[in-house]
């Protein structure tokens, strides 16, 4: 197992992430080729996934094949319309609408479609459903529902207070202003600590990964049962 | 001179990265294409750059308008190097020295916390099925969210493979078939060969191959003579039916795809698992029932290996979770007290 090999990929991983990690202390320099780097070999990496899994099962061994020629006469004259936007050509260029165009379209249609029918529409049914229902729908808590109909309206009034401009109007609508800041307060503090938390997880994972990894190669044994 | 929009310094005109922050300097405008998420196979790339996306920005730019008590001054003088140094530095050393040198004796365990209903949920959903039953695994996260999606995934994994259900791996995401692969390989366990996911592999045109998955799965992806024999298929029987969805999904877009492609065309119980960042978003999904169960971030990872009574790297790693998590806080709060001392009294 510690073949030299992983002796080396141990040192690498470790100099890569430390040299990642100097990003912390403004080591713009050093993070930004290895950041690159890391890019490139992704990149690499989507880009043999691309041409294994999708253009050579679905478009050069389908072509190999005189009955799949008619199948994929659409396919082809689009592909070739998009990579006439890579010409840097004008009028080339703009020979290459139509498939954009059928592509932003399908694409558009089948977002707007689907959120239409699984976002939408059933949001809104639970919304309106009043009475609590067996199964999924827990029904409706009013106590809940009111207090978030209050809270939306006072973010609402926060950007009306901003605007308004009539010193009486302006003056009533103070308190539930500051309330709609404070809930949006609220809001983005559970959000940015929700990322916190979830992003804290990466730096750990690696750390240990690396320390667990040093421990076998040094002593044969887990480093954290054996502290 | 180049002016940066984020920390106020100046650079060179011909610059591309801010000297004092490094962010990048010109966004571009945004594209035809830049709106429809998934159209580009090299998606994941763009983002895991350092460019913030536009939607963010303009998010960021609407809240700061919103939440400001006063019209929008100019930007703040940037910390200098010391204090940068000095913060980085001072993190950097907290994650460190905590990951690594916590006792194993100083332990608060989490684990008998009362688990979350999705957690619950998720595992009566796993535990009913029957050995006969198909589970789809949809991974849609790559390595940028890797650490912590991992964690997730592996307790469920053991319990899918503890049930000796068929598994059947998928991925919208160019790089997911490799973390399906690195979360199996990381199972404390081994999986039988025949227990051996059937890899379906990466599907490309997001919700387009999930809506040609849902009408004809044989069609999209033809399957191996061993792999229809791993799924019981007789003949040329496709595809059709999954006892049960599971998505790995670290980004909203990726659990709202299944729901709005496939749950909402055929009723099919899904379990949605996501990073702790997007799960105030997908709250609504699991509250109308169109999510069965919703697992997010560490402790519903911690919460699943406490009810499957198999301790997994969760509970191994609980106590620098919850160490590095308050030793951040208290990073953040000496930040934010140095940072208010260090400000000019005119502000």
């Amino acid at each position: 197992m510690n073949t030299f090999a992983d002796l080396l990929g141990l040192i690498l991983a470790t100099v890569l992430t430390l040299l990642i990690f100097a990003r912390l202390w403004g080591a713009v320099r050093v993070f930004y080729p290895v950041a690159y780097l890391l890019l490139g070999l992704l990149a690499g990496y989507v880009a043999v996934v691309s041409l294994r899994r999708v253009l050579i099962p679905g478009l050069l061994l389908p072509l190999q094949q005189a009955q799949a020629w008619p199948t994929l006469l659409l396919p082809l004259g689009l592909l070739v319309l998009l990579l006439l936007r890579m010409s840097g050509r004008p009028r080339l260029y703009h020979l290459g609408l139509p498939a954009v165009g059928w592509l932003a379209g399908a694409m558009a249609g089948l977002a707007l479609a689907g959120a239409v029918r699984g976002t939408l529409l059933p949001q809104m049914l639970a919304v309106i459903v009043l009475t609590p229902t067996e199964g999924r729908h827990p029904g409706l808590d009013p106590v809940l529902t009111l207090l978030s109909a209050f809270l939306t309206l006072a973010v609402l009034t926060q950007a009306w207070h901003r605007q308004e401009t009539n010193p009486t109007l302006r003056t009533w609508l103070t308190v539930p202003a500051r309330i709609g800041k404070l809930a949006l307060m609220a809001a983005a503090g559970v959000f940015l600590g929700s990322l916190l938390t979830a992003r804290l997880a990466l730096p750990i994972d690696r750390v240990y990964e690396l320390v667990e990894a040093w421990s076998r190669m040094i002593g044969g044994g887990n480093f954290f049962i054996s502290f | 001179m180049n002016r940066c929009r984020y920390c106020g310094a100046e650079n060179a005109d011909d610059a591309t990265l801010c000297a004092q922050c490094g962010r990048v300097l010109n966004v571009p405008p945004p594209q035809v294409l830049a709106q429809i998420q998934g159209v580009l196979p090299a998606e994941p790339v763009i983002c895991t750059g350092h460019l913030a996306p536009e939607d963010q920005a303009l998010w960021q730019e609407l809240v700061t308008t919103v939440m400001a008590a006063s019209p929008p001054s100019p930007p703040p003088a940037a910390v200098g190097p010391a204090t940068t140094v000095g913060l980085g530095l001072l993190m950097l050393g907290v994650i460190l020295m905590t990951a690594v040198l916590t006792p194993p004796g100083w332990r608060s365990d989490l684990s008998k916390a009362p688990p979350r209903p999705g957690v619950v949920a998720a595992y009566h959903l796993i535990a009913v099925l029957p050995s006969t039953a198909r589970v789809l695994l949809a991974w849609d996260y790559d390595p940028t969210t890797q650490g912590e999606m991992q964690l997730l995934a592996q307790p469920l994994l053991r319990h899918l493979l503890g049930r000796r259900v068929a598994l059947v791996n998928v991925s919208l995401r160019p790089l997911g078939p490799a973390m399906a692969r690195a979360a199996f390989a990381d199972l404390a366990m081994p999986v039988p060969l025949l227990q051996a996911p059937v890899d379906l592999g990466f599907l490309p045109g997001e919700s387009a191959a999930l809506q040609a998955l849902a009408l004809a799965p044989a069609g999209v992806v033809p399957l191996s003579g061993a792999a229809r024999d791993r799924l019981a298929l007789a003949g040329n029987e496709p595809l059709t039916a999954f006892d049960l969805i599971i998505v790995f999904g670290a980004e909203t877009t990726a659990g709202r795809q299944w729901i709005e492609q496939i749950a909402a065309r055929q009723p099919v119980p899904l379990i949605v698992v996501a990073s702790g960042a997007v799960a105030p978003v997908l709250e609504p999904y699991a509250q109308t029932g169109q999510i069965l169960a919703l697992l997010a971030g560490y402790p519903d990872a911690l919460a699943y290996e406490a009810l499957l009574g198999i301790p997994g790297t969760a509970t191994a790693r609980q106590t620098a979770q919850s160490a590095v998590h308050v030793l951040a806080l208290v990073v953040i709060l000496v930040a934010a007290l140095v940072r208010s001392l260090r400000r000019p009294p005119s502000s």
